[in-house]
C-alpha cells in the first residue's frame, strides 16, 4: 500500500506539472490584457469579448471547423475500406500493410507538408507530369495555396490516425459472429451492414474525432500550403505568440480551442473508444 | 465478378498507399536530383546534396540538439509512463479513469494547445526558453504513448506471478524489477523507440518552447520558410529511412510478442 500511494503521488505530480499548471497559466493570461506591448496584470474579459464580437475571429473559427469536418469525413471514408482490405489479408503481408499505414504517423510530419507544397506547386511534380503527358499545355498555379491544398495535405496526415481505431474495431469482431450470420443465411452485404458495420461504429467515431482534432489544431499545414486564403484558426494563435506579441489574446484564443475540443471529446467519448488509438 | 471486386479493392489500396507515401517518395527522388528546382524530368542524378550535409555544421549542431532533447525526454517518459501503466493496471484508484484521461490529453490535444499553455507557464514563472523547456514539452506527449503500450502488455501478463513472488518474501519493488519488468520489456522498449521517433520529428510543440538553440525539425522549418533547398530532401531522406527502421524494429517486437503469446494460449 505504501508503494501504491507513492506511485499515485508521483503520477499526480506529473499531471499537476504538465497539465493543470500550464492550463491554469493559460487561463490566467487569457484574462489579462495588453497595452503598448506591456501586459496589464488585472482581470478583464476584454480578449473574450473581442473574439466574440469581431467577425474576423468567428468566421475563421467557423471556416476551420468546416475544413476539419471535410478532412475527417474524407479520412473516415478512405480509412474504412482500407481497414477492411488490410484485415482480409493474412500473415506477414497483413503486418506489413498494417505497419505501412501506421508508419507515416510518426515520420516526417514537416517534410510531408513541405513535399506536398512542391508536388502541387507550379513547377511541381503533378504539373510537370501533366505537362509532360500533354494533359495540360501550361502548368497550373491553381493547385497550391488554397483550401483544397490544405485538405489534401491534412488528409495525408490524418488517414493513419483514423485508420488505427477503425482497424482495431473491425479486427476485434469475433469470426464466429460472421460465421453465425452466414449460417443463418445472411448474404455477404447483409452480414456487413447488420453485424460488421454496427460493431465497428465506435472505431469510426474515434477515428473521425482524431482526424477532426488534428486538422482543427494544425497551423503548419495552412501556413505552408494554404496561402492567404487557406489560413486557419491555429495560425491566428501562432501570430499572437509571434509577430503580434499579444500573449493574452493568444491565450484566450487557445483557451477557446481547448474548450471546443474538450466538448468534441465529451460528445464522442460515449460512443467512441479513445484508447483504441494505441492498440495495434 | 469476384475477380473484378478483388481487382477494385487492390486498385483502391494501391491508390491510398501511393497517396500516403507520395510525399516521402518525391522527397527521396529529388534528393538525388542535380537541378536546384524540383521539376520533372530529372536530367542528372547526383550525391552532392548528401555530400553537402557533412560540411553543414548548422545541421549537425541541430541534430545534436535534437538528440539532447529526445533522449532525456524519452527516458523521463518511460519512467512515468511505466509507473502510470502499472498503477492503473494493478490497483483500483478512485478517480483513476479521470487521471488516466488527463495523462492522455497531451496526445489527443493539438500540439498548439500544449505548446502555448507551457509557453505561458514558463513566461509566468520567468523561465527562459531553452532546450530544457522543449524537453518538458516532449515529456508530455511521449508519456501517454509509453503508458498505453505498457498497459496493453500488462493486461495480458498474469498478476499471479507477482503474487507468488511477493508470497515468497520479495518486496514489491524487487518483484517489479525481477518479475514484472522482464516480462513487459518488449512493450517498454517499443514505447521508447516510438517515443524517440515522435520526439525527433516533433515541431509543433517545440515551436512555442524553443530558445536560441534549434532542434533539427525547427531548423528545417526555418529553412523551408526561406524557400526551397534540395538539401532538405537529403536530410529528410536520411531521417525518414532511420525512423522507418526504428518503427519496423518496434513494430516487429510488439508483433512477435503478441504472436508468441497467442501461440502459448493455443
Amino acid at each position: 500500500m505504501y508503494g501504491k500511494n507513492l506511485m499515485l503521488i508521483m503520477i499526480s505530480v506529473w499531471v499537476l506539472l504538465f497539465i493543470v499548471l500550464p492550463v491554469s497559466a493559460m487561463l490566467l493570461f487569457s484574462f489579462w490584457s495588453i497595452d503598448n506591448f506591456r501586459i496589464i496584470h488585472s482581470f478583464s474579459i476584454q480578449n473574450y469579448s473581442k473574439i466574440f464580437q469581431d467577425p474576423i475571429y468567428l468566421s475563421l473559427l467557423w471556416k476551420t471547423i468546416k475544413l476539419a469536418l471535410i478532412v475527417a469525413v474524407l479520412s473516415a471514408l478512405i480509412s474504412y475500406p482500407l481497414a477492411l482490405f488490410v484485415n482480409h489479408r493474412r500473415g506477414t503481408l497483413k503486418t506489413i500493410l498494417f505497419l505501412g499505414v501506421l508508419a507515416p504517423l510518426w515520420v516526417g510530419y514537416l517534410v510531408r507538408i513541405y513535399s506536398w507544397r512542391s508536388i502541387l506547386g507550379e513547377s511541381g511534380f503533378i504539373n510537370s507530369l501533366l505537362v509532360l503527358t500533354g494533359i495540360l499545355k501550361q502548368p497550373s498555379s491553381s493547385l497550391l495555396f488554397n483550401s483544397s491544398a490544405v485538405v489534401i495535405t491534412m488528409l495525408c496526415i490524418s488517414i493513419p490516425f483514423t485508420f488505427i481505431p477503425i482497424y482495431s474495431a473491425i479486427e476485434k469482431i469475433p469470426g464466429n459472429l460472421l460465421q453465425a450470420a452466414a449460417d443463418l443465411g445472411a448474404s455477404g452485404s447483409r452480414t456487413f451492414w447488420t453485424v460488421v458495420f454496427p460493431l465497428s461504429m465506435p472505431g469510426v467515431v474515434t477515428g473521425f474525432m482524431f482526424a477532426f482534432i488534428t486538422s482543427f489544431g494544425d497551423y503548419m499545414t495552412p501556413s505552408l500550403v494554404g496561402g492567404t486564403s487557406g489560413i486557419m484558426y491555429g495560425n491566428m494563435i501562432q501570430t499572437q505568440f509571434g509577430n503580434s506579441y499579444n500573449w493574452p489574446l493568444g491565450a484566450a484564443l487557445s483557451m477557446i480551442m481547448l474548450l471546443f475540443i474538450l466538448a468534441v471529446i465529451a460528445a464522442t467519448r460515449k460512443i467512441g473508444n479513445v484508447q483504441a488509438i494505441f492498440e495495434e | 465478378m469476384k475477380y473484378l471486386k478483388y481487382g477494385g479493392a487492390l486498385l483502391f489500396a494501391f491508390i491510398v498507399y501511393t497517396f500516403l507515401y507520395l510525399p516521402i517518395l518525391v522527397t527521396i527522388l529529388f534528393s538525388f536530383n542535380e537541378s536546384k528546382i524540383q521539376v520533372l524530368p530529372i536530367k542528372k542524378l547526383t550525391f552532392d546534396w548528401y555530400r553537402g550535409l557533412f560540411s553543414n555544421t548548422e545541421l549537425w549542431v541541430a541534430a545534436k540538439n535534437s538528440l539532447l532533447v529526445s533522449l532525456p525526454a524519452t527516458l523521463c517518459a518511460i519512467v512515468f509512463g511505466t509507473l502510470a501503466a502499472y498503477l492503473f493496471q494493478r490497483y483500483r484508484i478512485r478517480g483513476g479513469a479521470f487521471l488516466q484521461f488527463l495523462i492522455l490529453l497531451p496526445y489527443i490535444l493539438p500540439g498548439i494547445i500544449i505548446g502555448t499553455s507551457l509557453n505561458l507557464l514558463f513566461k509566468f514563472l520567468n523561465v527562459d526558453a531553452s532546450l530544457m523547456t522543449v524537453i518538458i514539452g516532449h515529456i508530455t506527449f511521449i508519456t501517454p504513448v509509453v503508458m498505453f503500450l505498457v498497459m496493453d502488455r500488462l493486461k495480458r501478463f498474469d498478476p499471479n506471478l507477482e503474487f507468488a513472488s511477493m508470497d515468497l518474501g520479495a518486496s514489491p519493488l524487487r518483484t517489479f524489477l525481477l518479475i514484472t519488468l522482464p516480462n513487459i520489456r518488449g512493450a517498454v522498449l517499443a514505447g521508447a523507440l516510438l517515443g524517440l521517433t515522435i520526439s525527433f520529428d516533433e515541431v509543433i510543440v517545440s515551436f512555442f518552447l524553443i530558445g536560441t538553440d534549434n532542434t533539427l525539425p525547427m531548423l528545417i522549418w526555418s529553412m523551408i520558410r526561406h524557400g526551397y533547398s534540395p538539401q532538405i530532401n537529403a536530410v529528410y531522406t536520411l531521417i525518414v529511412l532511420f525512423s522507418l527502421g526504428l518503427i519496423a524494429i518496434a513494430g516487429s517486437r510488439l508483433f512477435a510478442q503478441r504472436n508468441s503469446k497467442a501461440a502459448t494460449e493455443e
